[in-house]
Order: C-alpha cells, then structure tokens, then sequence
C-alpha cells in the first residue's frame, strides 16, 4: 500500500474518474482509513514550508484602518479641510479630513501602535505582522471582494482557498478542504473555485448558531444505517461512471461526486468536530458567544482536524461599511471582533499551531481619512491596512507607511497580489507555478504580478 | 362706534404685542445633579445590582472597556459611563437596562427593580440623593451631564489645560484635577493664564506617549492640543505637555 501511491492505485482502478468515491469503497472494501492526503496538484519547485493551513479573518465592507491600526495626527491639524496638494478624491462626494478620536498607544516589542478599539489583539501583537501599506485599484464592493478573495475583478476566477486546496490536497478525507464559516454561509469570491476542478469549491456553513445540527441541517442520515447509504452511494457511483463511459469526462459531475462522499463521510466526523460546545467553557468564554467567536474556534478545530483553508467572515453582510456613525459602528462592532481574533491567535499559539497556521485579517479595502456624511467614511482600496499572524511571518512590527493623512500606501507598498505571492510561499508554493491550464493558457492567483514581501518574513 | 371699536382694537393689539415681545425664560434642563433617586432606593438597587449585575460589571461597576472572558461587562463608572450616557437623559440607562440586562435573561426584573439598580449607578457616578424616588416619569425628564469642562468649545479647536497628569491601569493618560479647557492660539498654548486652584474636570489625553510623559506622573502639567469627543467624553489630542514641577500629591 505504502509502495503505491493512492492517486495511481485510483487512477489503475478507475481510470481517474469518480477517484474520490472510488477512495470511499476502498476503505470500506479493505477496512483500511483511507490514505492520508497528498493529492495536491502543485508541480511547481518545492518551496520550504512554513504554514500548511489557512485562517482567513474577513471583515467585509471595508474596516478603518485609520481608527484601528493607522494612527494620524495630521489629521487633526487640517481637520475639516481639504489640502490644496492632496488629491483626496473618492467615488462619493466627501468633506473634509476626519480626525479618529481613538486612543491609540504602543504594544510589544516593536512599540505598533494599535487603537483602544483593540485591546485584545494589542496584547497579541508580538505574534502579528501589520502591514499598513496595502493597497488595490478597485473601489467597490463587489470586484473589490473578488480581487481580495480571487485575485481578480472577475467573478469567474478561482478564490483563494480553491487554489490553495487545488495545490496542496486535503489533510483529511472525511471533511471538506476549504471551509467558508459565516453567519449565514458564505458564497460567492469566498467560495468560488471558477475553473478549478469544482471539487475545490469552498464549502460554506452558517454558524449563528453553534448547533451543530443547525450549521450541518441534515447531515444525519435518519432513515438509513451506513452500511445501507454505502450500498446506495455505490450504486449511484457505478451510474455516475456509466454516465461519464458515455458522455466523457465532466469536472462538474466528479465535483457532485466528491461532494457527496464528502457529505457522507462527514456523518461521522463532522458532528464531533462541529461541536463547540465540547471545548471547555473557559476557551469558549475566550473567544466570545458571538458567531464570529464560534467562527474563529470552529477554525481553530477545523484546521486541527486537517481542513486546510477555514474562511471566517464577521457577521451582518457588509458589516464594516461604515458610511455613517463611523464612531458609534466600530464601538459597538469592534469589541467581539478583537476578542475572537485575539483568542484565535492566543489559542493557536497554545497548542503549537500557530507557526504552521497564518492568520490572514482585512477587508476588501480600507476607509479614507476624509468624512462621508459627517460621521462616517468613505472605501479607500488606495491604502489600508491588514495583518498577518503565524505562518512564519516575523510579528511584532507594522509594515509599510500610508501618506501623512492614511490615504494612499506609500512605502513600502503591498498590493494584494503581492500579499498572495507572499501567503502561497509560506505554504511551500512558488505563486508562478501554482497554474491550471484553462481556456487555452495557464492562470494563476497572481496572475502576472505579485512580488514576495521577504522583509516580514522570519 | 366704530371709533371705539378701532381704538379697543389698537389696545389689544398693543397688549399682547407687549406682552409676546417679552423674552420667554428658557426651560431649565433638569440633570442628575438636581436630586431625582433616595439612598434608600439606591440601597435597594444595591442588593439587586449585587445578584443581576456585578457578575458580569464586578462588584466595583468597574467592568471592562472590552469585555473578556472574566469579566464580561462594560464600566459603569466614570468616563466610560459619560461616554455612554453622557447628555442623555436618564431614560436611556433605564431603558438600555430594562431591553438588555441582564445579559442572559434580559427584561426579567420589575419596572421598579431596574429604576432601583438605575438610583444605585447614578449613585455610585457621585450624582446627589435626593428625598424622591428615581420613577419612569422622571428618568424621561432628567438629563446626565457630559463630561463637562469644555463647554462652548467645538471639535478639534485647539485648546489648553492644567491639571494632574495620571495614568489609569489601561496605561492611558488622564488629566485630572484639571480645571476647563481654554481656546489658546496653537503658536503659543502656554501662556494662556490658569488659576492655581484644582479644578474638577477628568479629559483623556491622546498622543500623550510621544511627549514623554512618564516623569510627569502625578504632577501637575500643562498640555495643548485639539480637542475631539467620543460620545460625551472629552479628549485632548496633545501637541504640547509642560511639566509645571508641582505634584499632585498635596
């Protein structure tokens, strides 16, 4: 067995279709678990490894980096103008420059400043790499989601996790590889897998509730007993590939196939593994009874399990969308936010998984420094910030500089092609040679930019 | 006839000319330091606070700024409760209460047991005890004041101040002991003129930490910069911080 590898056994047995519910029946056949993963598609020069797995914290609408991690004090001095020399122009009509009342002071051992609206990520900023300088060129939700989360503005492209899964296989059978966790379950740019294989689809759950019954609804079969969905699946398995005999190879009808063994194998992890109410109240009590707290633990227990890409979206839509009453928003929206990131972070680091876990956290682009209706702010994807925890990034520093007034990244400046490059080399994979070949030519994440950042690298 | 009706007429329209022309007296703003609670409502409120609120607030309403896993609720005490309730009336802790406290039953106690628990919050914010009983009628009347000490004065005006420079166990500075913020002219603050006396008045002070401000605690500074509110706290964003060499400590 061990002499074999489980893609060519498969392959041999089956021609490569359905290998997936192939895997299933020989598992079932031999009584054997099936192999550990592999299965990863990348061909690419084998990098060092660093991180294996993937928390992506994402705070959709677009968080402020000035009133969190980018403090300002210009901003107070021309407060309520317009500097003549800066061209501080969005796609909505805004007034003057908005100082952030926060308190900001200094943290760890590289003095990052961070806002009173984040105390408890403060305390883990030894661990964290803030990188102030990012930057993208598209000021609307939508393509901005897209080109976080894809790489692109298209809404055809693979997400992230899809490539990442694409790339490196799954750690365990029994689950999905790229989870999607939010209030209501995730989809779109945060779940696509484009032209991939639709195998690497993100599987998206709802976590309002941390039921496990209400995140997986019937994941349970209740009428049948395993052996009797086994038989059932297998027979529906030889008419799949009797279909595929006659109508050729069909990506999306091996996807259907990979989900639903995924689905059935998940019955007897899943339930278990979604459950949080099984950690102890003092872990639970650490990340907060918000759905973004059972978000983060649930990543946390997902990515212990094997799963390698977990995306947490903060709950409420657009949360961080703060047009109006910026202030009162973020009072009210940033304490459980901090306290799960912060507890995901501390937690990871207990068990020794940060350092082959990154912690990936922003939106899909920062806020600018001038006010959008008086109390608010509008999107500003020319400069804002995100962090990075584990993975082997450096922590305890804050990267890259915007101008005088927060509003476009000017040193040391990130795009979010470059962040990707960047994420992919910590988990072994040159960003160039992670490709698949569709429509004629090679696509990657990066398209044709992305630079590696190596000055926050350890 | 008609002469006298005419000349009644002008009579009347000059009465109440008059009397409309006089300026009306401003309706006075009843706030929390007119007495609206009796201590033994607030002792009440005491005893309930103790079994509803101090699991989750601490026993001290001291609370945390951000809730963790220990303690799990705001302070109710000092600038974060002016930030919160500050220049609302009363009714806006009764009702934030009675919707969502306590946190795992909410709307569970009395109408009366919540306005008790309110008489014992005020209380404990040194607002004044009074011969009547805090009800639902007067708490949509009574106002609690802002932070005071900068009254007049509009965001980001460039101000001055003296007071006591102190650190709270959150690592923020504060100036206390501080009497009212002056308008100054941002070439030059410091010569805008105090009294020796102390004053009264709490502001939290941002930046502080570029101006080297750690031999100054306890000591009496003058500090300048803009002034900003967050909710109905006033904060100082520093641009200048002057030991004066007076301590505190007398």
């Amino acid at each position: 067995m061990s002499n074999l590898s489980r893609r060519k056994m498969i392959e041999a047995m089956a021609g490569g279709m359905g290998i997936v519910g192939m895997a299933g029946m020989w598992s079932d056949v031999f009584g054997a678990e099936a192999p550990a993963a592999g299965m990863g598609h990348y061909m690419g020069t084998k990098l060092p490894v660093k991180a294996k797995h993937v928390i992506m914290l994402y705070l959709n609408g677009g968080p402020s980096q000035i009133d969190m991690f980018d403090p300002k004090p210009s901003l107070f001095k021309y407060a309520g103008q317009r500097p003549g020399a800066v061209d501080l122009r969005t796609e909505r009509t805004t007034g003057g420059l908005f100082p952030s009342p926060f308190e900001f002071k200094r943290y760890g051992r590289g003095g990052v400043e961070v806002s009173e609206l984040l105390p408890q990520l403060a305390s883990v900023i030894d661990d964290v790499t803030v990188i102030r300088s990012m930057y993208t060129f598209n000021p609307t939700h939508t393509p901005g989601r897209a080109l976080f989360h894809t790489g692109s503005v298209l809404a055809t492209r693979p997400s992230m996790g899809s490539w990442v899964t694409y790339g490196l296989g799954t750690e365990n059978q029994n689950l999905p590889s790229f989870v999607a966790l939010g209030s209501a379950p995730p989809g779109g740019p945060q779940t696509r897998s484009g032209f991939l294989p639709a195998e690497f689809q993100g599987v998206g759950f709802g976590v309002a509730d941390p039921d496990p019954e209400k995140i997986i609804p019937n994941l349970r079969n209740k009428v049948l007993d395993p052996q009797s969905q086994r038989t059932d699946m297998d027979m529906l398995l030889a008419m799949n590939q009797q279909n595929a005999a006659s109508f050729g190879q069909d990506q999306y009808l091996e996807g259907r196939i990979k989900s639903m063994e995924t689905a059935y194998r998940m019955q007897f992890e899943a339930m278990d593994l979604f459950d949080i109410r099984k950690e102890p109240q003092n872990i639970r009590d650490e990340y907060g009874p918000t759905a973004f707290g059972t978000g983060c633990l649930l990543a946390r227990r997902l990515v212990e399990a094997g799963v390698r890409y977990v995306n947490v979206e903060y709950p409420g839509g657009q949360a961080w969308d703060d047009h109006s009453n910026l202030n009162d928003n973020l009072r009210k929206r940033c304490p459980d936010m901090d306290q799960a990131a912060a507890a995901l972070i501390r937690d990871l680091k207990r068990r020794g998984k940060l350092d082959e876990t990154l912690v990936v956290w922003g939106g899909e682009f920062g806020r600018t420094p001038v006010s959008e209706s008086g109390t608010g702010r509008d999107h500003n994807p020319y400069g804002f910030t995100m962090f990075v925890a584990g993975g082997g990034f450096k922590g305890g520093m804050a990267y890259g500089a915007t101008d005088e007034f927060g509003f476009k990244a000017q040193e040391n400046r990130v795009s979010v092609h470059d962040l990707h490059a960047t994420l992919l080399n910590q988990l072994g994979m040159d960003h160039t040679q992670l490709t698949y070949k569709y429509a004629g030519r090679n696509f990657r994440l990066t398209d044709v930019q992305g630079e590696i950042v190596k000055a926050i690298l350890a | 006839m008609r002469k006298i009706l005419l000349l009644g007429t002008a009579a009347l329209c000059a009465t109440v000319a008059a009397v409309c022309a006089q300026p009306a007296e401003p309706p006075r703003k009843t706030v929390v330091h007119d007495p609206v609670f009796s201590t033994a409502q607030a002792d009440r409120g005491k005893a309930l606070y103790a079994a509803n609120c101090a699991g989750c607030h601490l026993a001290g309403l001291d609370g945390s700024a951000n809730p963790t896993a220990n303690v799990k609720g705001l302070p109710l005490l000092g600038p974060h409760f002016v930030q919160d309730f500050g220049e609302a009336k009363v009714s806006a802790l009764f009702n934030r209460m009675q919707r969502d406290m306590p946190k795992d039953k909410p709307g569970t106690l009395s109408e009366q047991q919540y306005l008790d628990i309110a008489a014992y919050v005020l209380q404990q914010n040194k607002f004044p005890a009074g011969p009547k009983d805090l009800t639902v009628d007067t708490a949509t009347d009574v106002w609690i004041p802002g932070a005071g000490g900068a009254e007049g004065l509009v965001d980001y005006t460039f101000v001055s101040g003296v007071g006591c420079l102190s650190q709270d166990p959150t690592r923020s500075w504060m100036l206390v002991k501080a009497q009212g913020l002056k308008k100054s002219d941002a070439a030059s603050p410091m010569t805008v003129a105090f009294t020796d006396a102390p004053g009264e008045y709490t502001f939290r002070l941002l930046n502080a930490y570029n101006y080297t401000p750690e031999p100054s605690n306890g000591h009496k500074v003058r500090i300048a910069g803009y002034l900003v509110r967050l909710g109905a706290e006033i904060r100082v964003f520093v641009q200048q911080l002057q030991p004066t060499g007076a301590s505190c400590s007398n």
